[in-house]
């Protein structure tokens, strides 16, 4: 897909918002508040990289936009419908693989259509360009302990992709790799996001990764989880080994790093 | 050079033993006591091929062992999901199989005699008696410990729980699951013979009990050989099995290694 028909794509439609959500965790040691007066949208086809100190909620986020958790307070629409319950229409990417090791490459990535109860035969196609797309196409008879770990998260990236969901929930998906595939694997997913269109929403702790990746970020603060500051990233894609060298990137860098250096100050 | 390097070592320590064993023998001078390696070798020949009058025994011993082993794990299985998967089971069933678990199985055993007779019966629900603990334990284990991220995806994808427990938990609890066979398939032989010592007409723990009141100590000597063959031979085939079913666990160690 070219840059073109890339921005065409995205509309300004806003098809998944948090406004003002609040979790409260209660346990016999009292309340935890984990969120705190959130709000946030996100655009079709937008990719979004929410920044945040690690332990600040954002993994309580994530279960929120999948359906499995109600806030305490506020309000989630997606697609213009108030989110109620399971959402089907999210892919989630989780920080392990989490892959079946009793299954093929190939089953893994069809487990959501067999968790769903579509039929198989209708993604099969889309199945093998996602392989494809990921790099994976000689591996798709192979287990995953016989992959890296690299590859098995792109497997994990596929799986979250085969039922075509409108959002791509990613929860530090690259967390568990080496430095070197951590940036390679950022680099893949941005032509993975590129060739499907799909909305992405990428939680993380690395002030590079959000960079390199996103369209918006947004920056939480620490526990309870509150947006800070959403800040667009207006680099031109594809991005690669030069975008880093942006004095844009630079200064963004510098800027983020102030939020939580003077956090701790 | 294979034969050399895994056959011959125990080979050898095989051969030290036979040795020792032999001039023990000798040197105690009863041969009522301790008997010699070649007369046990003899009354393995007798029992199995000259008359065959152990097969009997062994057949009656391999075939409530295996029964029992199926009924307690059976049992266990079924149980210990409805255990992992209904907390009001749970709640309902925990306390008095933790109350249980730590009671001496085996102290039953007089009293399965007087409810299910010397037969092989009163044998075979002693040793489903003590497999279904191990068993109960590792399939609740095995279960729960089924990885959470999963188990919500299926939740997203708004599932059946019974889908996600045939296709998620039940396969993550598979290694745990051969985790319990392995421990019950050695306490069920174990169970086997402790009830045949009790009270019992046939199986092999009958003849050793009735072999050493009379001195016939080759023969016990055989009967614990046939015993150790036995056990060796059932927790073999089950790794095996293991090897075949839970085939990504050993690869992935393996893996690690490399």
């Amino acid at each position: 897909m070219t840059d073109a028909t890339l921005k065409a794509a995205k509309s300004d439609v806003e098809f998944l918002s948090l406004s003002g959500i609040s979790v409260t965790y209660r346990s016999r040691k009292g309340e935890t508040r984990a969120i705190d007066d959130l709000t946030l949208s996100v655009k079709d086809g937008e990719f979004i990289a929410v920044l945040g100190p690690s332990g600040c909620g954002k993994s309580t986020m994530l279960r929120l936009i999948s359906g499995l958790l109600r806030p305490t307070s506020g309000k989630i629409t997606f697609e213009g419908k108030h989110l109620e319950g399971p959402n089907r229409d999210v892919g989630i990417v989780f920080q392990n693989p989490t892959l079946l090791p009793w299954k093929t490459v190939r089953a893994n990535v069809m487990m959501p259509i067999r968790a769903l109860g579509l039929r198989e035969a209708d993604f099969t196609e889309w199945c093998d360009k996602l392989l494809a797309i990921a790099g994976l196409s000689d591996f798709q008879s192979a287990y995953p302990h016989e992959l890296s770990g690299g590859m098995q998260q792109r497997v994990g990236i596929c799986r979250g992709l085969i039922h075509n969901p409108r959002l791509l929930l990613m929860d530090e998906p690259f967390a568990a790799l080496d430095a070197m595939t951590r940036e390679r694997m950022a680099s893949e997913l941005q032509s993975i996001w590129m060739s499907t269109g799909k909305s992405v929403f990428f939680i993380t702790h690395s002030i590079q990764e959000a960079i390199f990746l996103a369209d918006r970020i947004v920056v939480l603060s620490e526990r309870p989880a509150r947006v800070m500051e959403i800040i667009d990233v207006d680099l031109p894609r594809p991005r690669g080994s030069n975008t880093q060298s942006l004095n844009e990137f630079g200064r963004l860098g510098a800027h983020l790093r102030s939020h939580f250096l003077g956090d701790q100050a | 050079m294979l034969f050399l390097r895994s056959f011959l070592p125990p080979l050898i320590t095989f051969l030290i033993l036979l040795f020792l064993w032999d001039y023990a023998a000798q040197a105690a001078g009863q041969s009522y006591l301790l008997p010699r390696p070649h007369d046990v070798l003899i009354a393995l020949i007798d029992g199995y091929i000259t008359y065959g009058t152990l097969w009997e025994h062994f057949m009656v011993t391999t075939t409530q062992t295996l029964l029992g082993f199926a009924l307690g794990c059976g049992i266990a299985v079924v149980v210990g999901s409805f255990v992992a998967e209904f907390s009001l089971v749970d709640r309902m069933i925990y306390p008095f199989v933790i109350a249980l678990q730590s009671m001496p199985k085996v102290a039953f055993a007089p009293l399965l005699i007087v409810w299910f007779g010397f037969g092989m019966s009163s044998k075979v629900v002693l040793v489903a008696l003590i497999c279904f603990f191990p068993m109960f334990v590792n399939t609740v284990v095995g279960l729960r410990g089924a990885p959470v991220e999963l188990l919500d995806l299926y939740k997203a994808f708004s599932a059946s729980r019974l889908r996600s427990f045939i296709e998620i938990k039940v396969p993550s609890a598979l290694p745990s699951f051969f985790a319990g066979l392995q421990i019950s398939i050695v306490f069920a032989l174990l169970g086997s013979v402790v009830g045949e010592f009790v009270a019992s007409q046939k199986g092999l723990g009958s003849v050793i009990q009735a072999a050493s009141v009379s001195f016939k100590l080759p023969i016990v000597f055989a009967c614990i050989i046939s015993l150790s063959v036995l056990g060796a031979a059932m927790t073999l085939s089950l790794r095996a099995v293991q090897r075949r079913i839970v085939f990504w666990q050993g690869e992935a160690r393996s893996g690690e290694q490399a």
